[in-house]
């Protein structure tokens, strides 16, 4: 078969339709085919992010509050009409949430092979963490990580400094912060000095970080920057136990779009709680148990509502939150970060059991 | 921006996508409302994606690879 011939129902398998069986085949095989309906989900998502966006910021609040909200609708649809088995479903709707609420990193999709090379960075005692860097675009071309490895809280800044071919040249900050804990910067790792190595996909690189261990590091080009680039169990479309999963959320208060965190994600272990600062917002506090002061929040699939002082709130996020339908949400409307922090939002997570006093003492 | 490349659809097509991706219309629906078979919503809607896809890639590739993002 021709991939000019099965297209017609690359399209329909976008809707969900079922299609012949040899044009299936076809598609499960078909790299180009299978380009193709990504391109067609990715185009769908942006429709739908344009029409709810302008939505969300025209006079019209019940677009976003009300029970048959687009998103919504769209939802119930799906489960209801259930064409495809349910888990195809939800992965495909998964899927386009996460490419729907990520316009900003799909806006650099290129059209060239390799402009996008993604790191896996593994500390010695924990999974990979995704590191992206766009070779086209400078806002893109650093990522970093602050965590806690071998018991010692540890940050790291990767740089892409050039490329020739497939062959990258990073710049590559480490710094053991002792016991320093809470979000930090990568302003504060920019004073070290920077490991300038080569590195090609394929190869596993191995960065010393004195005192904790090696880096290891692997990676692949994109044509593209994925939609999702979280790690591990981010990945799934099943929330972990005990997880909480904030994927490039967006805040909406009153249906009005107030907060967009450009492809910031979180994800919470163990029942830690992820925090989310946004300018002119303040400080939330996501927690799955309860936390004093907090609010009960309702949590359907990748939606998060609450209410607070006759306000209606809801975080939209790209995958599914939680596996409970209800998380507890401090908000600290009034939070100052301190100068260094106050960028235009930031999100990290945190043991609830900890959370620093000046997050939690002035929320209402 | 899609919109943009939306914009220059034909009415139909733009009707077709937007009750399709928008507003979840399923092809049985679809077909209720144009009054035409399932088989036929099918065939426009593959239409209507290839001209937005056309059109859309049209102007990314005119815009390069340095987009503002933030």
């Amino acid at each position: 078969m021709k991939c000019d011939e099965a297209a017609e129902f690359v399209s329909a398998l976008c809707d969900g339709e079922l299609i012949p069986r040899a044009e299936a085949e076809h598609i499960g095989t078909c790299p180009a085919c299978q380009l193709l309906m990504r391109e067609y989900i990715e185009m769908g998502a942006e429709l739908r992010r344009v029409a709810s966006l302008e939505g969300a910021e025209s006079t019209t609040p019940r677009v976003w509050s009300g029970p048959e909200s687009l998103f919504a609708n769209w939802w119930k649809r799906g489960w209801r009409t259930m064409r495809i088995p349910r888990l195809a479903f939800v992965t495909l709707i998964a899927a386009i949430a996460v490419l729907g609420s990520s316009l900003a990193l799909v806006k650099v999709r290129a059209h060239s092979e390799g402009t996008v090379l993604v790191l896996k960075v593994a500390r010695p005692d924990a999974e990979p963490v995704a590191c992206p860097l766009s070779t086209r675009d400078r806002n893109y071309a650093t990522c970093g990580f602050f965590g806690t490895t071998n018991g010692k809280n540890i940050g790291y800044k990767i740089d892409l400094l050039g490329h020739d071919g497939s062959r990258v040249q990073l710049g590559v900050r480490t710094k053991n912060l002792g016991a320093r804990t809470g979000p930090e910067d990568l302003a504060d790792i920019q004073g070290e000095p920077q490991q300038e190595v080569d590195f090609e996909p394929g190869e596993t690189l191995k960065i010393d970080m004195p005192g904790t261990g090696m880096l290891t590091v692997t990676g692949e080009w994109f044509d593209h920057m994925p939609a999702f680039i979280g790690t591990g169990s981010n990945r799934e479309i099943d929330p972990q136990a005990n997880e909480l999963r904030m994927v490039m959320p967006l805040l909406l208060r009153d249906g009005t779009l107030v907060g967009d965190l450009e492809g910031a994600s979180a994800t919470a272990p163990d029942l830690a709680a992820v925090i989310v600062y946004i300018r002119g917002e303040g400080l939330f506090i996501l927690s799955p148990t309860p936390v004093k002061g907090a609010v009960k929040a309702h949590v359907n699939l990748s939606r998060i509502t609450f209410n607070e002082d006759a306000h209606a709130y809801t975080f939209l996020t790209g995958v599914p939150v939680t596996r409970s339908n209800h998380l507890w949400v401090l908000h600290n409307a009034g939070f100052k970060p301190s100068s260094q922090m106050d960028s235009k939002f930031w999100i990290t997570t945190f043991d609830v059991n900890k959370l620093p006093s000046e997050w939690t003492s002035s929320a209402r | 921006m899609v919109a943009d490349a939306f914009n220059q659809l034909t009415n139909e097509q733009r009707t077709l996508l937007w009750l399709r991706e928008v507003e979840g219309q399923s092809y049985t629906e679809l077909a209720a409302i144009l009054e035409v078979p399932v088989g036929t919503v099918r065939s426009r809607l593959f239409v209507a994606r290839q001209a937005l896809r056309s059109v859309w890639h049209g102007e990314r590739i005119t815009k390069g690879g340095s987009h503002e993002v933030r």
